[in-house]
């Protein structure tokens, strides 16, 4: 890719900046409503018509169709990345937690525990779980198996009378 | 350590506000009414639902009330402080689940869909669901960018700050972004909503 000025590099420097000015244009644009910042946003509007110059911002001719290509891509990544506001029940919540107007409850001092210590809660709480499930696991297995030989034993009780 | 009732913050800035915080709890309020939009906006878009989303924003607050005194503003702003503890946790989050960065579609689109919902045609949304899933297969850090860029709308600078590079570096990186999600969108001409729903349009 050669530029008018036949240095590669710059003419991908010059397309790197028209790309960041309307970045900056698109998403400025929005919070600081000032004339200058707003007439910054229009002025990448209209990148698609005929008119809008290019060489204003030295992109090569041969560079135009790739340029629009991906101003138009950052127009529909403005149109499709919006911003999502937390919950109001959340936010109020957290900021009490936080300024200690909020009483403390458990999930707040989970979260204040340093990494270390929730990992050997987490594994803690695995292992008695584990335990606890392989006693009672162990006690229905035995439960289930005398009731089994309680069966054989009725069963072998029965034929042995039917035989007599 | 309460500050007086109707104490007015918001003509004081970040670095001032971050000393008052280390004995103030009401300045660290302010704080956090500056950022937790933001940081929420981040955390959501990186993990994909409200509910690790509220988790880990309560998380990024929690840590930084924990370190605040001793943070010490070395050329890194509060906010990008903020958000270095925000991206941390979402990375950890990601690997405790071994997930793929999940950018909440249905979120998005829909919130696109709003602005424009009277003209918008099905070829549109079909385009719209594209991008959104190009960039849900960009690598981790071109995601935290478009992020950052659209959704937080932080100048190259700030980005550059969180992302511990220069300003030139955020721009070539969003150039080289663009790039992909072009080619991106090129080598998938149909989005995969669409073709999971191929079968259902037959009948």
């Amino acid at each position: 890719m050669v530029t008018h000025d036949g240095n590669e590099n710059s003419a991908t420097d010059w397309l790197r900046e028209l790309l960041a000015a309307q970045a900056e244009a698109l998403t400025g644009g929005s919070e600081h409503t000032d004339d200058k910042m707003s007439d910054r946003a229009k002025a990448f509007d209209d990148f698609d018509s005929p008119a809008f110059s290019f060489d204003h911002y030295r992109v090569a001719s041969e560079q135009v169709p790739e340029a629009r290509h991906l101003l138009h891509l950052a127009s529909q990544l403005r149109d499709v990345l919006n911003p999502v506001d937390p919950s109001l029940e959340f936010s109020m919540r957290l900021k009490n937690e936080l300024v200690g107007q909020a009483p403390v409850t458990l999930a707040v001092r989970w979260r204040k525990l340093p990494a270390h210590y929730r990992l050997a809660a987490r594994l803690g709480g695995f292992t008695i779980t584990a335990g606890i499930t392989l006693l009672a696991v162990r006690r229905a297995l035995n439960v289930v198996g005398m009731l089994h030989r309680r069966g054989r034993k009725a069963e072998s009780g029965l034929s042995f009378k039917t035989a007599l | 350590m309460a500050a007086p009732k109707g104490q007015d913050f918001s003509g004081i800035d970040d670095s001032e506000l971050v000393v008052l915080a280390r004995n103030d709890r009401a300045a660290f309020g302010e704080l956090y009414e500056r950022y937790v939009k933001k940081i929420y906006s981040y955390v959501y878009f990186r993990t994909g639902n409200h509910y690790d989303a509220e988790d880990l924003t309560a998380r990024v607050f929690h840590r930084a009330l924990v370190h605040i005194e001793t943070y010490v503003e070395r050329g890194v702003p509060f906010q990008a402080w903020l958000y270095r503890i925000a991206h941390n946790l979402v990375a950890n989050w990601h690997r405790d689940r071994n997930r793929r960065k999940v950018v909440p579609l249905d979120e998005f689109v829909a919130a696109g869909l709003r602005s424009e919902a009277t003209e918008d045609t099905a070829e549109s949304q079909e385009e719209r669901v594209r991008l959104v899933e190009a960039i849900q297969r960009l690598p981790d850090e071109r995601q935290q960018l478009l992020v950052l860029k659209f959704v937080d709308r932080l100048s190259n600078q700030e980005i550059g700050e969180i992302m511990d590079r220069s300003e030139g570096a955020i721009k070539s990186l969003y150039h080289r972004t663009l790039l992909a999600l072009r080619d991106e969108l090129t080598s998938a001409p149909q989005s995969e909503s669409a073709r999971r729903s191929e079968p259902d349009q037959r009948h």
